[in-house]
């Protein structure tokens, strides 16, 4: 107890509450804008925070990472674009929302999720933090490469009846993630290799760019019609009276639960990422929604709550998961933490188990930190839904234009310390933006590119390093529980699709082309 | 109209071409100017510490504002062609070390054939590390099951192309492949995958073995001096350990590059400064702290010291076969 | 649609096959640096061709459905289902040529953007793009006619945001010398002289705007919107529309262009290029 309450007085100055406002603040700015992402807020920051007090610094770089996860989703629903990967899934049901007039409703949805994966996160980090770090420890390369493919399962729920065309897509998702060098051998998998070697494709797709590009730039180009009617959307309703009520969000307890679970322990695995977790609750909300709801509710992906509020209880879920192994174990969980980590190992502090022993006060501060950037993110998110929709009363011959300047630099900004790299990425942004234009102008499903291009890597690498170490034994994904497990899941997961499939088909009696 | 053309013209030309002339230059580096050092991997990584400790006391000794930018990918290359990509003039400076030479060997970049010495820093040695929970108590003993069923010892690396890749397949060449050498994606995933026990042995930096000392059990030391941790003073060397003839690269290398091209007096003066920072107690005894071993050279020394690490490499990488070809 | 990604499909097999195949040294375990790859062009392969004959199929069964003599309905079905806004794309009456010349100019401007960022700098092109877009979009179609007013207004436009950016950016220079050798700490401070500069921007920019719009902008709109009420094309021929249009898409690129570097450059250290300005 008086860990827990020196930790608590680390923080509670005036000083280090100023600092987690602003941290906030500059990482809602920051995750608004497309293409910068929480890793790059928190880097940013870290020389300011080397100066502060160990407990002071990392409460402000947390407040940055809270307050980016949910910057993200401001664009995500207004505009459609998802700046960076945690925001995927937001869009499918935020942006009809948006275009619906219901916007702020929206904004309210993703902030409740929020705050509910933030703090649920935060609770089982405090609770079972060596535990769940113990467990993830048993994920080796075979266990990743199923979990890669449970991933790759959701190509059939999010193509909806377009089965074959999801599957195109997804296959070209991996073409694309394919490219630059294979990390096994170190091999370089180039087209044209005279021209493209030791320019920046050398080095892969990115991944922010590639969704810039895809959401971002492909709606605006897909919006141009609009721009004599002099609107992108219809006017918003203003929040006054059409808040929702709290108990369409108590309805969905068993749904945030689930995304809660998902996202904690996907963070928790080092290397699996915010993006594979948003997907896979947004999934779980597609199959939970039509059983909770009522029967003229909206669909999944025309505008459900649930739809927004599953990913992002999911990804500030995946925020205090990527913890876990960092503070128990020492080993980032992604990017962002990886930094965290390097600035307490800056400031001398080495994280592990030891950490929860030696420095004890240390912990139960960064907690607190979370906590407070958790609820400062909600002070600061009500504020500003009033103000955020505004930016579509703008008339549209400036909105286009800046949608689409602010998508290139966004995909520029993401490597925007690396000209060469970044001025690439504007291309890649473009070049699939023109793509994404084509492919929604023809009904192809968007999202499996991106699953194939998140998963693609993870995939490959983890599968082949799994076969060297079992020396070529297939059976090492069948003597793996863990990995066992997953295979069955996909499996039953595509089984669940398709007959949902056929039966949708069934009852619509089809006309549709899939 | 073509009135209020000329006078906007007037009003936004005439006070531009006053200040166009820009405040006096007197001295290099220019004070009101930033000075860059570009860390080709990512923020929080262990090169990224030293270069940021080293960056603070360079401050130290110039008016001029050095900063820290990391641009990873493509093991060091993507920061390595951006060096390479921007102007000469002395405002941009590589971390540069034995990453450049594999990144440059393999063909990902020009590399040092491009660039030229400022100073060399240090030598951080791997140590080779098997589970707690492992038999082996030490590289013999390991050695000797290793060669009872040649590649069932699974040793991992944190990527084929950086300088564990380049030692761990060095080490399986000296002792005629008996280990199966297996690539990981970098430092934390190779450390994830140890800790989980999905490999056998792994080969780290000894910061990452004093923090993980409860569930790694440190086989020797590739350096011929034993380390300077407290906790791990006790690890032999490979001399110690019975292996004086294995010839591998100790560790990573670290140093300070510029883009070819820049001019002498810039490279001198940058050359004082980062001296002045190596040579302060400070960074000594960050260096002391963190087992790294000081291995200073200065300006010409230095490209021929890279000259000496490319002979070195260059038969390892050949056999792992990663050479540009 | 099927048939380009059959081709895309075919491209991406023959590329990955001429991919190197490597292993990693020591036992063959490792599926290798094409496995993988290869496989995907094989799913895209069968995928594709899948779809060709489907859509082949549905086709025909149309064009037999048809009455003869009918046979536009045998064009193929491509109407977007989803991504369908919720409220009707009819209202918008839209030209659906002049919504492709719209589309083939962003994308032309965005290509030239993107190709020239680096070389030419952020200022010149940022400006530039948002004003041709601002000035298209607001003109609801690509007229040759409005190209000389575009021309002159933009060439202005992109001028006058590099002298009034190279002004702030030296006004800083100047500011961080001085604060140097006078040593006032604040004159050398990154987030004050940013203040200051904008405080700059703002004071030579403000003035000419106000001036413009009394000028060119007020009184006009009305005379603009009856003209775009008549119709597209009855755009107006003496040119005020477009010289308020120009007027306009300037004074939105303008500051703009400023404020996105100030955001992206002071505010996030992204490292725009200067180009030309360097």
């Amino acid at each position: 107890m008086i860990d827990v309450l020196s930790g608590v007085a680390l923080i509670t100055d005036p000083g280090t509450i100023i600092w987690i406002m602003f941290g906030v603040c500059f990482g809602i700015i920051l995750g608004a804008i497309p293409g910068l992402t929480a890793t790059m807020g928190i880097a940013l920051m870290l020389p300011v925070a080397i100066q502060l007090t160990t407990a002071t610094g990392m409460a402000m770089l947390l407040a940055v990472y809270s307050g980016a996860i949910i910057g993200a989703s401001i664009p995500a629903i207004l505009l459609g674009i998802p700046g960076n990967p945690n925001a995927i899934a937001t869009v499918y049901d935020g942006y009809p929302l948006t275009q619906q007039g219901r916007g702020a409703e929206a904004l309210i949805a993703a902030t409740v999720g929020s705050f509910v994966g933030g703090i649920g996160s935060l609770l089982l980090l405090g609770l079972f933090a060596p535990l769940i770090a113990r467990f993830t420890l048993r994920f080796g390369p075979a266990e990743r490469a199923a979990l890669a493919l449970v991933g790759l399962t959701i190509i059939a729920s999010v193509s909806e009846r377009r089965v074959a065309k999801g599957l195109l897509m997804g296959a070209f998702g991996l073409s694309l993630a394919f490219l630059g060098p294979d990390r096994i051998t170190q091999t370089m998998r180039l087209p044209f290799p005279s021209i493209t070697t030791g320019t920046p494709l050398a080095n892969g797709i990115q991944l922010v760019p590639a969704l810039i590009g895809l959401f971002g730039i492909s709606q605006a180009l897909y919006d141009i019609d609009r721009v004599r009617s002099g609107r992108l959307t219809p006017p918003q309703v203003s929040l006054r009276g059409s808040i929702p009520k709290p108990r369409i969000f108590l309805k969905m307890w068993r749904l945030m639960v689930e995304s809660l679970g998902i996202g904690t322990f996907i963070g928790a695995i080092p290397g699996a990422g915010a993006s594979i977790a948003v997907f896979l609750s947004y999934q779980r909300a597609q199959r939970t929604a039509p059983a909770n709801a009522a029967s003229d509710a909206p669909e999944l992906g025309s505008g459900a709550l649930e739809g927004v509020v599953a990913p992002e209880v999911a990804n500030n879920a995946c925020k205090g998961g990527s913890l876990i192994p960092a503070l128990s174990l020492g080993i980032p969980g992604d990017a962002a933490t990886a930094v965290l980590l390097g600035a307490l190992l800056i400031k001398g502090v080495v994280p592990g188990p030891q950490l929860f022993v030696d420095e004890l006060p240390l912990v139960y501060a960064i907690l607190f930190a979370l906590l407070l950037a958790n609820i400062f993110m909600v002070v600061f998110q009500v504020v500003g839904i009033r103000f955020f929709p505004k930016v579509l009363s703008i008339p549209i011959y400036i909105l286009l234009p800046l949608i689409l300047v602010f998508s290139l630099l966004g995909s520029y900004a993401v490597e925007g310390r690396a000209i060469m790299a970044a001025s690439f990425n504007m291309g890649v942004a473009l070049i699939l933006g023109v793509v994404g234009y084509f492919l929604k102008k023809h009904d192809y499903p968007i999202a499996p590119i991106v699953l194939g291009l998140i998963l693609g890597d993870m995939l490959e690498q983890n599968f082949r390093r799994a076969m060297r170490l079992a020396r070529g034994d297939y059976t090492v994904f069948l003597r793996s529980p863990i990995a066992l497990a997953f295979i069955l899941l996909a499996i039953a997961s595509i089984a669940y699709s398709v007959r949902r499939a056929r039966r949708a088909k069934a009852a619509a009696g089809e006309d549709d082309e899939e | 109209m073509r009135k209020v053309f000329v006078v906007l013209i007037i009003m936004f030309v005439v006070p531009a071409m006053v200040y166009a002339a820009g405040p006096p230059e007197t001295e290099w580096p220019d004070p009101d100017e930033t000075i860059t050092v570009v860390v080709p991997f990512g923020a929080g990584g262990g090169t990224d510490l030293i270069f940021r400790e080293l960056v603070e006391e360079m401050n130290n000794h110039t008016e001029a504002e050095i900063i820290v930018d990391n641009i990873g990918g493509a093991g060091s290359a993507t920061g390595t062609n951006e060096v390479l990509s921007l102007p000469a003039d002395g405002y941009t400076v590589l971390a540069s070390g034995a990453h450049t030479v594999t990144a440059t060997l393999q063909g990902l970049t020009e590399g040092y054939r491009e660039l030229e010495g400022i100073i060399g820093l240090n030598w951080d040695p791997f140590i080779v590390a098997v589970h707690r929970d492992s038999p082996w108590e030490s590289f013999d003993e390991l050695l000797a099951d290793a060669a009872d069923d040649p590649e069932a010892l699974s040793f991992g690396n944190a990527g084929m192309g950086g300088a564990t890749g380049v030692l761990t397949v060095g080490m399986n060449l000296h002792f005629d492949g008996v280990f199966n050498v297996t690539p990981f994606d970098g430092g934390a995933d190779l450390i994830a995958n140890f800790l989980g026990q999905h490999v056998d042995i792994g080969v780290f930096s000894q910061t990452e073995v004093a923090e993980h000392m409860n569930d790694m059990r440190p086989l020797m030391i590739v350096h011929p001096e034993r380390s300077t941790i407290p906790e791990l003073s006790d690890v032999p060397t490979y001399e110690d350990a019975g292996y004086s003839d294995l010839d591998v690269p100790f560790g990573s290398y670290r140093s300070l590059s510029v883009r070819a091209g820049t001019p002498a007096d810039r490279k001198e003066a940058l050359a004082d400064i980062a001296t002045q920072a190596f040579e302060s107690e400070r960074f000594q005894d960050y260096m002391r702290r963190q087992g790294l071993l000081p291995e200073y050279s200065r300006l010409g020394e230095l490209d021929e010291y890279f000259q000496e690490l490319e002979d070195l490499f260059y038969p390892i990488l050949e056999a792992a076969d990663l050479l540009d070809d | 649609m099927p048939l380009v990604w059959l081709a895309f499909s075919i491209a991406y097999l023959v590329f990955s096959l001429s991919i190197e195949e490597r292993r990693m040294p020591g036992g063959d375990w490792d599926p290798g640096s094409t496995a993988l790859p290869v496989a995907t062009a094989v799913v895209m392969i069968a995928c594709s061709l899948y779809l060709t004959l489907k859509e082949y199929l549905t086709n025909r069964e149309r064009e037999k459905a048809a009455a003869p003599g009918d046979r536009r309905a045998a064009a193929p079905q491509t109407k977007p289902r989803r991504g369908a806004p919720a409220h009707s794309r009819s209202e918008t009456a839209a030209d659906p040529r002049a919504t492709l010349r719209l589309s083939m100019l962003t994308v032309a401007v965005l290509a030239i953007y993107v190709a020239g960022f680096r070389q030419l700098g952020f200022v010149l092109t940022t400006s530039a793009l948002l004003f041709t877009l601002t000035y298209y979009y607001q003109l609801g179609d690509v007229r040759l006619r409005a190209v000389h007013v575009l021309l002159r207004h933009g060439g202005l436009g992109v001028l006058a945001t590099m002298v009034v950016f190279y002004l702030g950016v030296t006004a800083l220079r100047w500011s961080r010398y001085f604060g140097r050798i006078w040593e006032v700490e604040i004159l050398r401070n990154r987030a004050f002289t940013a203040f200051l500069g904008v405080l700059l921007w703002a004071a030579v920019l403000l003035p000419v705007f106000l001036y413009v719009k009394r000028r060119y902008l007020d009184g006009v709109p009305r005379e603009a919107e009856q003209a775009q009420e008549r119709g597209p094309s009855e755009i107006n021929e003496r040119g005020v529309v477009y010289r308020a249009a120009a007027w306009r898409a300037l004074m939105i690129a303008v500051p703009t262009t400023l404020l996105l570097y100030l955001v992206f450059q002071q505010l996030f250290r992204v490292a725009l290029p200067l180009g030309v300005l360097a």
